[in-house]
């Protein structure tokens, strides 16, 4: 019932990097042109988060569309919701990419958010309808998020945040990897060793949007 | 190549470059010219690639930027601004294999790294926002000693995506020339960065030529003419 593409066909010509990770198909609902719409920019972070983080999500979701862009997220409770919502109100396109098969609704209370975005936006899943929900499938979920977006922007994460992988994932493809000042500057590991590795901090959405989150495909024009 | 007194730093590289683009994009045919360069040549998407290889090739063979990145080159890939992860993206080492590929250069070294990272020359929004060619110097190491080399007395020519003022290029050359005092050597970089390079079109973008990236002392900044 849910149509499928291969990967490749979707995002076009990757390198020997972009398809050591590759899942070879996606499932899709929606509008699977705006996969191909750019710049792509990935907004993630906690479930658990703080107000100033939902807003700036929000906010950063509107600036993204603004410019034409998509939103890209998952589907969880906190920023992921925020960004999608951020992305709607501002009559903008937004992708979520899943954990979970397409039939399978997770959390339960955000149904209403899937269901819409499936009509109206574009919701992609690696996974095969009806397959069992692992706890890993949220981990290769985020490195195929960070494969479909140009640049990854982390609002708020904490110590064991699943968003580090999608992290590293950014770092290893070379696309932009955003983390706030205050957690690169939080009493944990991960963020200082993202950046040593070429993450980029801001501490306001104003820095962000002087740098080059605007990242749209190049056609061989020379 | 001149290297005087305690310097260690070269005070001239001769680097060739196939394209032109804007830093700072005025038009829809300059920003276009430059979202090639950052998103399909920084980001090693094989066409793009495969083309600034083929292109390469095709020059004829007494063309100024082919003298300088010759069939018979060992091809030194440059260091990211950062140190690289095992198994990440390093486009510099995927544009030196491509050239390789078109029959650009004769094989691929990698004998730089970065051990620690820098600010990206990307981001810079201005010259004080870019590290000066010590601090790149002193970041970027050589994975070899001077008796690891085949042959000292090859044509060793870095590669880079993009030459903006040459900082990183002649802090690499300068590792290198230590490594093989007799060597040659030189620079190819995919782009080279002007500030504002107005284009009518975007495909104006193919200038290849041969500049030299100067530098009067070890604590300066470099200029490339």
């Amino acid at each position: 019932m849910f149509q499928k593409i291969t990967t490749e066909e979707l995002l076009g010509s990757l390198n020997e990097f972009e398809q050591v990770k590759l899942p070879q198909e996606l499932y899709y609902a929606g509008r699977l042109i705006l996969a191909r719409k750019s710049p792509r920019i990935a907004i993630v972070g906690s479930r658990a988060a703080s107000p100033g983080g939902l807003e700036l999500a929000a906010k950063l979701a509107e600036h993204v569309v603004s410019v034409n862009g998509v939103v890209v997220s998952g589907l969880a409770k906190g920023i992921d919701r925020a960004a999608h919502e951020g992305a709607l109100k501002a009559g903008g396109s937004t992708i979520a990419v899943l954990g979970t098969p397409l039939d399978h609704f997770y959390p339960a209370e955000h149904r209403n958010l899937q269901e819409r975005l499936m009509l109206e936006q574009l919701v992609l899943s690696q996974f095969a309808p009806g397959s069992p929900v692992h706890r890993s499938n949220f981990v290769t979920r985020n490195r195929t998020m960070a494969l479909v977006s140009h640049a990854t922007v982390i609002v708020e994460a904490s110590e064991k945040s699943g968003t580090q992988s999608q992290a590293w994932e950014a770092i290893r493809l070379g696309r932009g990897l955003y983390i706030p000042q205050a957690l690169a500057e939080a009493d944990f590991e991960w963020p200082r060793k993202l950046l040593q590795y070429g993450a980029i901090t801001f501490s306001s959405l104003d820095d962000l949007l002087q740098d080059q989150l605007i990242n749209p495909e190049a056609e061989l024009v020379w | 190549m001149v290297s005087k007194g305690s310097r260690r730093l070269l005070a001239e590289l001769k680097v060739a470059s196939l394209l032109i683009y804007p830093s700072r994009p005025q038009s829809a045919a300059d920003r276009e010219a430059r979202d090639v360069i950052l998103t399909g040549i920084k980001q090693a998407k094989p066409r793009h690639l495969q083309r600034v290889a083929e292109r390469l090739a095709d020059l004829p063979e007494d063309h100024s930027v082919r003298q300088l990145v010759p069939s018979n080159a060992v091809l030194v890939p440059v260091p990211r601004s950062t140190p690289l992860r095992d198994g990440a993206l390093w486009p510099t080492l995927d544009i030196a294999k491509a050239l390789v590929s078109a029959g650009v250069g004769a094989l691929v070294l990698p004998l730089l790294v970065r051990d620690e990272p820098v600010r990206r020359s990307a981001g810079a929004r201005s010259l004080a926002d870019r590290e000066p060619p010590l601090r790149h110097y002193e970041t970027v190491s050589a994975v070899v000693s001077q008796l690891g080399l085949e042959d000292p007395t090859a044509h060793y020519v870095l590669v880079d995506d993009v030459v903006t003022t040459g900082s990183t290029l002649i802090a690499c050359a300068s590792h290198l020339k230590s490594l093989a005092p007799e060597a040659t050597i030189d620079a190819f970089a995919a782009a080279r960065a002007e500030r504002t390079h107005p284009f009518a079109e975007a495909k104006e973008m193919f200038s290849p030529g041969v500049q030299t990236i100067y530098l009067t002392d070890d604590a300066g900044r470099p200029w490339r003419e």
